[in-house]
């Protein structure tokens, strides 16, 4: 047996096989240092911040392809804990046909798979609220785990058709949990975007997404928690623009939650324009979250109830900063914002943030 | 009289028509002989992720600031070289674009274009002239 196994490694040597399987593996380092500046009705805080930093390792070898963003990340215990981001394998048969595999970025809205985790390619400090992740109170399933696939469909003169299909895990028990290995109800999420990418004017995009889950939600947060069954659909618009140095991203959102015979529904939406100057770009967003009232969130919709903005409620915020873009390596980003909750207080903040890409 | 005097008129503008600095490169057995610069552009920033006869784009290049990668971004994406290199460090973030192959000079590119399928290069068209086996020029329009 050792002789056939030492044979083989003999001839895989000799043909030169083991060096063609070889491939490289690229490594980017993101992250960013920030300074902090909140004042509420009552409170002002301020701080340094190191809240993240990630590898971002990459390899392709002929159609395959292998990305993963693996964070080192700051909790609410001020330490730094690790999250794996994303890991997707990819093979693509054909533009008109890509096959991933793994945990990627939802194919929601524009945002939540445009921009990811490094904070260097977002224009502002932040991501707009409604599409937060899910531990930071985000209204949408940001990571799913499963399959994905996407094309680019050429309609002639019009332009083109892109689309986005996925099956998986679906939402977690709380808003905040990720099905990464285990889905709680083996009930599958369906998810189809379609976006229209017209000749005229180029680089504009209008799409539309559905998503559709079925949750098994906790009611409280404890671990041996009753659970409740929860139909999930998202329906969601978008816009994109970002040629000739404009920055125009404007999305919708609207989420229901069916429990029995009771529907409740959540809508965000945002709205976020820039145009760069240079290495100079100004930009402000506009963003709005309405949840439904806390009676209604208490007694048909268990889930949101347990979101991290859902406790504060509705709400409106604008912010508007400058982001310099210093080198290829550090992009610097000053901004400020105003937020008014529906409960009548106001929160302002400002921020200082020096995000780095190696 | 006339016709004559178009036939020089024609011959003058071919002779003074100025030859291309530089010329885009395949690998020869890529069958992809000429493309718009549409869909070289769409190949430039990740739109479109393979060639029109199936192997996946892989983007050659050479180090920003050269006169080849700045001939490649301004002519072809339309975009300043920096603001082009900025836009494929997004998209391969995101995921819809290879990581471009960095080399040192053009020669390394004719050595990279030759080896991989896929490859698409820019170099000077003096070049042309000389190129070793296993490329071939990309006619664009």
């Amino acid at each position: 047996m050792r002789r056939i196994a030492a044979f083989a490694v003999a001839a895989l040597l000799s043909s030169g096989s083991l060096a063609e399987a070889q491939s490289s593996v690229n490594l980017n380092v993101y992250g960013d240092l920030d300074y902090v500046v909140e004042q509420n009705d009552t409170t002002t805080t301020n701080s340094f911040q190191s809240p993240r930093v990630e590898l971002f390792p990459t390899a392709t070898q002929d159609r395959l392809s292998f990305l993963a963003e693996v964070m080192f990340e700051v909790d609410e215990q001020n330490s730094f804990v690790v999250d794996v981001e994303r890991i997707e394998v990819a093979y693509l048969f054909s533009d008109y046909f890509r096959l991933r595999l793994g945990r990627f970025h939802t194919a929601i809205g524009y945002y939540n798979d445009a921009y990811h985790h490094g904070r260097y390619f977002q224009i502002a400090v932040d991501r707009p609220e409604m599409v937060r992740f899910e531990d930071e109170g985000g209204l949408i399933p940001a990571h799913s785990i499963g399959v994905h696939i996407d094309g680019l469909l050429p309609l002639g003169p019009i332009g083109a058709l892109r689309y986005d299909a996925e099956v998986a895990n679906g939402r977690g028990s709380t808003p905040d949990e990720v099905t990464n290995a285990i889905d709680p109800n083996n009930s599958k999420a369906f998810n189809l975007r379609l976006r229209l990418e017209p000749s005229f004017p180029e680089g504009l995009i209008l799409g539309g997404n559905v998503y559709v889950d079925k949750i098994n939600a906790s009611v409280t947060t404890a671990p041996d928690s009753p659970k409740v069954d929860i139909d999930e659909v998202i329906l969601g618009a978008h816009l994109a623009y970002l040629e000739n140095y404009v920055h125009l991203i404007a999305e919708y959102l609207r989420v229901a939650h069916k429990q029995g015979s009771v529907v409740t529904v959540t809508e965000g939406a945002f709205a976020e324009l820039g145009y760069t100057f240079k290495s100079v770009t100004p930009y402000a967003r506009v963003q709005l979250v309405i949840f439904p009232s806390l009676d209604e969130l208490d007694a048909a919709d268990p889930f949101f109830r347990k979101n991290a903005f859902a406790d504060r409620g509705s709400f409106a915020s604008g912010v508007g900063g400058l982001r310099f873009t210093v080198s290829d390596f550090l992009a610097v980003k000053v901004e400020g914002g105003y937020t008014r909750l529906d409960r009548g207080t106001t929160v302002k903040t400002g921020a200082l943030q020096c995000a780095f890409a190696f | 009289m006339a016709a004559a005097l178009a036939l020089a008129v024609l011959l003058l503008g071919a002779v003074a028509r100025p030859e291309p600095a530089f010329i885009l490169v395949r690998n020869t057995s890529n069958q992809a002989e000429s493309l718009s610069r549409g869909q070289l552009k769409d190949m430039a920033t990740g739109r479109k992720k393979t060639w029109p006869h199936g192997p996946p784009v892989q983007l050659v290049l050479t180090r920003p600031g050269t006169p080849e990668l700045g001939w490649f971004a301004s002519t072809i994406v339309g975009l300043p070289g920096e603001t082009w290199l900025a836009r494929v460090r997004e998209q391969v973030f995101k995921g819809e674009m290879r990581r471009p192959l960095t080399v040192a000079s053009e020669q390394d590119v004719l050595t990279a274009v030759a080896a991989e399928v896929g490859a698409l290069g820019a170099v000077r068209a003096a070049l042309a002239r000389s190129l070793p086996a296993g490329v071939s020029v990309v006619a664009w329009k």
